[in-house]
């Protein structure tokens, strides 16, 4: 496709840019990822998602250097590294347990705006309605190819997994929610049980 | 049909959020994945400090906001049960991408990515409306520029070749500015050091007319010590003419 074809170029010409560390490049690819990143950090449980979406995309930068690859390759090689932090965030997490220091922002008693109000419990609605109750793997494979935006065989590289146990983990997930919605819950009505 | 086993073409169609032909059964997941990736739609957060420094966040709050409001605009009329692929979103920001190059980048990447992108060199002139007048008309004829019906790719050549032209126009200003700061700095420059040459020859003059006129009053002042060498001679010569005189005697 032609426009796919401008895209990709001028994919390369953002690349190089920002490879050379020029500032406008380095806030596109920031403008085009983050978004998604950080979707995909809070809905597989990260604790400060915004934050560690910083870290990611500081490792990204200062990975410029290494990587070669077109516009599907760099995606990957971002959630590759969101991945790997979230993964260490939730295992320290685990170890120590999770201490949470008060925040004026944070603070569930105070009222939010309404929009704000109404975006966080859709998200929190949604997310919970899909993916509650699936296994962690099943729950990476569906926000990655959902949220990410990812191919089958870039959530295998994100994942370390093989194409075949990617397929298989997407499709037990869509059954378990085929079960699920077809006993009478509907999407978006799910209960308040604990995420990840 | 409930116990139909999910293809891997199912799964990619409701993954979308789209429902497959002919499975009514996968309606519900496929509304679910639909909301959920609706509702995960953020902008981008605020960075970390470390993170800032590195980035330009007027561009990203600038770009940010078009993207949004172009997607917005063009997702609106999309059927009821089709969801938004952010990859548009993804190619619109990497082509304002092109827009924000410098000169000398856009220059390096040359015929490569610009002419793929369909920006030609007279098609970026055109678009700036900077040809000569019947090249203009021509251009905006076949074009259609600046007219309404200007496709999205066309449209976005347009802004990169105005901005193309708006970099060239703003280094020109910049040079020009420079040249002028330049010349005043020699200007003003010049004008100390002359000053400084005029102090000093002032000076020089001043201190060689005081060594002139002590030379010349010194000078000025040998005629008394002859005067007084001659009063000194006239006087031996009188004592002599009188001792002389007993000595004749």
């Amino acid at each position: 496709m032609p426009g796919d074809l401008a895209s990709d170029d001028a994919f390369e010409a953002v690349l190089l840019a920002a490879q050379s560390g020029a500032q406008w490049a380095c806030t596109n690819l920031w403008v085009d990822h983050a978004p998604a990143v950080v979707a995909f950090l809070r809905a597989r449980g990260s604790h400060e998602p915004e934050d560690l979406t910083s870290e990611v995309f500081l490792a990204v930068f200062d990975g410029l250097d290494r990587f070669r690859g077109d516009a599907a390759a760099f995606r990957t090689f971002v959630f590759t590294i969101a991945y790997r932090r979230l993964v260490d965030e939730l295992r320290r997490r685990a170890k120590r347990g999770h201490h949470v220091e008060w925040d004026d922002e944070l603070d569930r008693r105070r009222s939010p705006s309404a929009e704000q109000a109404a975006i966080q419990q859709l998200t929190d609605a949604s997310t919970r309605a899909l993916l509650e109750g699936l296994p962690p793997d099943q729950r990476d494979v569906m926000v990655l190819r959902i949220i990410g935006d990812l191919t089958v065989d870039q959530v295998a590289e994100v994942l370390g997994k093989r194409q075949g146990a990617v397929k298989a983990l997407q499709r037990r997930a869509l059954e378990s929610l085929r079960k699920k919605f077809s006993g009478g819950r509907t999407p978006g009505a799910a209960s308040v049980d604990s995420r990840e | 049909m409930s116990a139909h086993r999910i293809t891997d073409d199912d799964a990619a169609v409701v993954i979308r959020g789209q429902v497959p032909e002919a499975r009514d059964d996968l309606a519900v997941v496929a509304h679910a994945v639909a909301v959920f990736r609706r509702a995960s739609l953020e902008p981008a957060p605020q960075p970390s400090a470390a993170l800032a420094a590195r980035l330009d966040l007027e561009r990203a709050a600038r770009i940010s906001a078009s993207a949004d409001e172009r997607y917005a605009t063009n997702s609106a009329p999309a059927p009821a049960n089709r969801v938004s692929v952010p990859g548009t979103r993804r190619r619109r920001v990497a082509l304002s991408g092109l827009m924000g190059l410098g000169l000398a980048a856009k220059i390096a990447i040359g015929a490569g990515a610009a002419a793929l992108v369909g920006v030609g060199g007279a098609g970026a002139a055109g678009a700036a409306g900077v040809l000569p007048e019947p090249a203009q008309v021509v251009f905006n004829e076949v074009t259609g520029h600046p007219g309404n019906n200007v496709s999205d790719t066309g449209l976005e050549n347009s802004e990169f070749g105005q901005q193309t032209a708006e970099d060239a126009r703003q280094k020109g200003e910049e040079k020009r500015e420079a040249a002028l700061e330049n010349a005043e700095e020699k200007r003003q420059a010049g004008l100390e050091n002359a000053a400084e040459h005029a102090v000093n020859g002032q000076e020089t003059a001043g201190e060689h007319a005081q060594v002139g006129q002590e030379t010349a009053e010194e000078k000025s002042q040998a005629p008394d010590g002859a005067g007084d060498a001659a009063d000194g001679a006239g006087e031996v010569a009188d004592e002599k003419s009188q001792g002389k005189g007993p000595e004749g005697d």
